[in-house]
């Protein structure tokens, strides 16, 4: 991993709780890729870690944007990016890309929940600027919670929905994956329950998964973070994980040596096996299955959290 | 620290290239390397074909040694299927799709025979900047054509069908003689093309053309050279006997072929050069259309001979740059239009690629 010293040309907070990040890269940029994210070096604490943001625009040769919407009871990262300012130093890598637009389909339906707008904004305009048929699902708990609305509603009058749920309420995944043609291609970013409910409307609707192309960087779940006790018999473990930290960070901690590698609850490296559960499970990987998530047998460490008490057999 | 400057690419990557003969497309696996990078092409059951990055997103084996199942190719290693798109539709042990499993596709383009393929940016890939080629599948034109592979920069082959006086001394034997070296030429281009017009009147005619011809006395020769940047020339060639009206517009005398070269670079040192000669005269002739193909495929082999050499020369003295001469003059326009083809997709190189460190992470 290549990292590049950047410095915060510019920061917009004109939405609640998000801030605008213009970065200027020493380096000039290669051409912008909807969907493509840059790794950054955040401080949490007295800890170095990586965070992914969705690159929003290339705004010049050597200058991109990224959104950062803070969120209390998370891991930190958003905590320190909001406490940057205009000058600021941020050591980053350049943008790469899982998660391509394919301009193959006949028809697109783009879904964004709140900042997961952001790789989403890309993908419009290019589908826009090639001429591609789609339609813009934009998904929030109010309109002045949702990152860059006012540009979406004039850039994209004909294509774009606005769900607010003070406003209108739920919306109806199955209602509007109906009228997609047969070789459409979904394309979602969003919280993760959002993106389950898309899937199962998706799959009730006899439509193939690898239509759907989806991005997630462990963001919220179900439930608010809170911290959950976890037992681990074969180590000796009796550990608290707190609502900012990750019980893979705690069995980090505590040497147990976990596996891990996406660290997003994509790949399932980081699986545990759940003996006991005294409370419940929020599931926030995107690696199992609804079935199995239902079965509260298994845990991605990196994401998934739970309430009142779990008993863990480590591998 | 180390500074990591990256050398300036010798070809653009938004520039559709030839990837294959219509021919050499079939329901399988190939493999290509095309501007340094390892594609797999394939044709779907329909006829529509493929081109995937040539390595699994899981571990990188190459997906040309896995198998085409229906229309999805399944990595020969762990079984990862991916479709046509790239996309994962398959994964061992699992209930679910990792969403980030794809491979890179690229567009591909059927026409006139052969199967273009771009590289670049996907959504600048507009297929009505493929270069003409029609006569190589059309009525009122007959032939064939092959692909000779090259070890050299694929430069110096447009350097060399931009100056055709070499026909003199490499291709003495069949189509060069003292006329080409001598006879003066016109230049214009515009910011897609270089245009090269060279008529030689009332000479003896090259032992191929004479052959050709079956008329006996003088002629006209013409070669009209147009190069469409940044890897496609065309020459119309042909001869007529002297005083039928050639220069003038008036072919029917004569006889007319149409040469068409375009070369795709496989890496900064090696390329792929598909050619075809195609001709508008005695159409039903397979005889015809088969002794051109082999004679074409002669004089050529004849320029590979000197492109390596030149290739070597190239890499032997490094430091040394070419020396140009008038006759260069269409390879310098054709240079020129390549280069600003790559500058404007080049990451500059006044800004270097510094990365402050290298993290495992």
């Amino acid at each position: 991993m290549h990292l590049y010293e950047t410095v915060i040309k510019e920061i917009d907070d004109s939405y609640l709780d998000v801030k605008i990040f213009h970065l200027s890269f020493n380096v000039t940029l290669p051409p912008f890729e909807p969907g493509s994210h840059i790794d950054v070096k955040v401080h949490v604490g007295d800890r170095v870690e990586i965070r992914s943001y969705s690159v929003v625009k290339v705004l010049d040769e050597t200058t991109l944007a990224i959104a950062v919407r803070r969120l209390v009871n998370s891991r930190g990262g958003s905590e320190y990016m909001h406490s940057l300012s205009v000058g600021n130093r941020l050591e980053c890598t350049l943008p790469a890309n899982h998660f391509q637009l394919s301009l193959q389909a006949s028809e697109y339906l783009l879904i964004a929940g709140g900042i997961g707008v952001t790789p989403i904004i890309g993908m419009a305009r290019l589908l826009k600027k090639c001429l591609l048929p789609f339609r813009f699902i934009y998904l929030g708990r109010s309109r002045s919670s949702m990152p860059f609305i006012k540009e979406m509603e004039s850039e994209f009058p004909e294509e774009l929905s606005v769900f607010a749920d003070d406003e209108s309420g739920q919306a109806d995944f199955a209602k509007l994956i109906a009228p997609l043609h047969a070789n459409g291609e979904a394309y979602m970013c969003g919280p993760v329950p959002m993106m389950e409910a898309v899937r199962k409307s998706w799959d009730l609707d006899q439509r193939k998964a690898d239509r759907i192309r989806f991005e997630t960087f462990g963001g919220a779940g179900i439930k608010p973070s809170e911290s959950f006790r976890v037992v681990v018999p074969s180590r000796g473990l009796d550990i608290e994980v707190p609502a900012n930290k990750t019980l893979l960070d705690v069995l980090n901690e505590q040497g147990a040596e976990p596996l891990f590698s996406c660290r997003r609850g994509e790949c399932g490296v980081c699986l545990v096996d759940i003996v006991t559960l005294e409370g419940e499970l929020d599931h926030r990987d995107v690696f199992l299955s609804s079935r199995q998530k239902d079965d509260n047998k298994q845990l991605c460490a990196c994401v998934s959290r739970a309430t009142g008490s779990i008993t863990l057999e480590l591998p | 620290m180390s500074d990591i400057e990256q050398p300036k690419p010798t070809f653009p990557l938004n520039a559709w290239y030839v990837a294959a003969w219509d021919y050499e497309l079939e329901h399988k696996l190939s493999p290509r390397q095309i501007c340094g990078q390892r594609v797999v092409l394939y044709r779907q059951k329909d006829g529509v074909p493929v081109a995937l990055e040539d390595a699994c997103w899981h571990r990188l084996l190459p997906l040309s040694s896995g198998t085409l199942i229906n229309d999805e190719v399944r990595c020969g290693y762990h079984g990862l299927v991916y479709n046509n798109q790239g996309r994962c539709t398959h994964m061992p042990s699992q209930e679910t799709l990792n969403p980030a499993a794809c491979v890179k596709t690229y567009p591909l383009v059927e026409k006139h025979r052969f199967v273009w393929i771009w590289m670049g940016e996907a959504s600048k890939a507009d297929a009505s900047l493929i270069p003409d080629l029609h006569q190589n599948e059309h009525e009122e034109w007959a032939g064939d054509g092959g692909y000779t592979d090259l070890n050299c920069d694929y430069r110096l082959l447009i350097d060399n069908l931009m100056d055709l006086t070499h026909e003199t001394f490499v291709h003495g034997s069949s189509i060069g003689n003292d006329a080409v070296a001598e006879a003066p030429f016109s230049l214009k281009h515009s910011n897609k093309d270089v245009k090269l017009t060279r008529w030689m009147l009332d000479i003896d005619a090259p032992p191929f053309f004479k052959k050709q011809l079956g008329k006996p006395g003088n002629v006209d020769r013409w070669q009209l050279i147009t190069f469409q940047s940044p890897s496609t020339v065309t020459i119309d060639v042909g001869v007529a006997p002297t005083g039928t009206g050639a220069p003038q517009g008036d072919r029917s005398q004569g006889i007319t072929g149409f040469v068409l070269h375009s070369v795709t670079p496989v890496t900064e040192n090696t390329c792929r050069y598909f050619w075809a000669f195609l001709r508008n005269y005695n159409l039903s002739s397979q005889r015809l259309t088969t002794e051109w193909r082999e004679a074409v495929r002669g004089i050529f082999a004849e320029d590979k001979a000197v492109l390596e050499l030149q290739q070597l020369a190239v890499e032997r003295y490094p430091e040394r740059e070419f020396y140009f001469l008038n006759i260069d003059t269409g390879a310098m326009w054709a240079r020129k239009l390549i280069e600003k083809q790559v500058d404007a997709e080049y990451i500059k190189s006044h800004q270097k690629n510094i990365p402050l460190r290298q993290v495992g992470i």
